[in-house]
């Protein structure tokens, strides 16, 4: 998995690419918990360069979702693929976290 | 194909059951479906069958006709029905909402039909996908 974060005023960005499965969503858990730790508190996880998503990825996705909802922080994704986006549907985290179909939106320009 | 239970097998398993789908011809619009399914029922298998220590799984893939795809996967832990547990609850907020459990809804979505049985000393789980038409 390729993974990334920057600040970009006040949020912090996580790019996520290639696969979260079962071998790499820990990386995703451990990274966005890091960033958490440092003082990011409102992250927009960008998944446009991501073409699979296991359970695994749902598991990491909701233990940092939780995390930051404990803290006041908030947690939402954009640019879902189509398989990634059939995974966030049937498991209705799109009602859990909010979902945009851009990065830009997400950053609520 | 027979490997270690152990997340390392995870990725020979995916080769190895692509290539054979790759062979098979005409399966591509499943490939999605089989990947995702593939890996919960493995990182079950290989979280759960052999809590005293180490054990193999076996996995076969063909086409039952040229609209079905079969995937058998099979291992000698003690008997262990992955279909029989209660679903996740996808009305929960994000405060009450349990980590993990989704695996089995997933494969139970991605898959057309499911079958267990403990067969000779294994759990046999058996999946299929049909091609739509």
């Amino acid at each position: 998995m390729e993974l990334n974060g920057y600040k970009q005023e006040k949020y912090f960005i996580v790019k996520a690419g290639g696969r979260m499965d079962a071998i790499s969503a820990p990386e995703f858990e451990k990274s966005c918990l890091e960033w958490i730790q440092q003082g990011e508190t409102a992250l927009v996880v960008d998944l446009g360069g991501l073409e699979y998503m296991s359970s695994a990825g749902l598991r990491s996705i909701l233990v940092v979702g939780k995390k930051l909802k404990s803290i006041g922080g908030s947690l939402s994704f954009s640019s879902l693929t189509p398989n990634v986006a059939h995974v966030f549907s049937i498991s209705s985290f799109g009602t859990l976290f909010p979902v945009y179909d851009t990065l830009e939106k997400a950053l609520g320009n | 194909m027979r490997l270690p239970a152990s997340i390392e097998s995870l990725e020979s398993f995916r080769s190895f059951v692509l290539h054979e789908m790759d062979c098979l011809d005409g399966f591509e619009e499943l490939v999605p479906k089989v990947e995702l399914a593939l890996e919960e029922v493995l990182v079950n298998v290989i979280s759960y069958a052999y809590p005293e220590g180490e054990g193999e799984i076996e996995i076969e893939c063909l086409a039952e006709s040229p609209e079905s795809l079969r995937i058998t996967v099979k291992d000698w832990g003690g008997p262990f029905n992955p279909l029989d547990h209660a679903g996740p609850d996808l009305t929960a907020d994000i405060s009450s909402r349990k980590v993990g459990g989704l695996g089995v809804y997933l494969v139970k979505h991605m898959a057309d039909r499911l079958a267990y049985e403990y067969r000779d000393g294994a759990n046999v789980l058996t999946v299929w996908f049909l091609k739509k038409p």
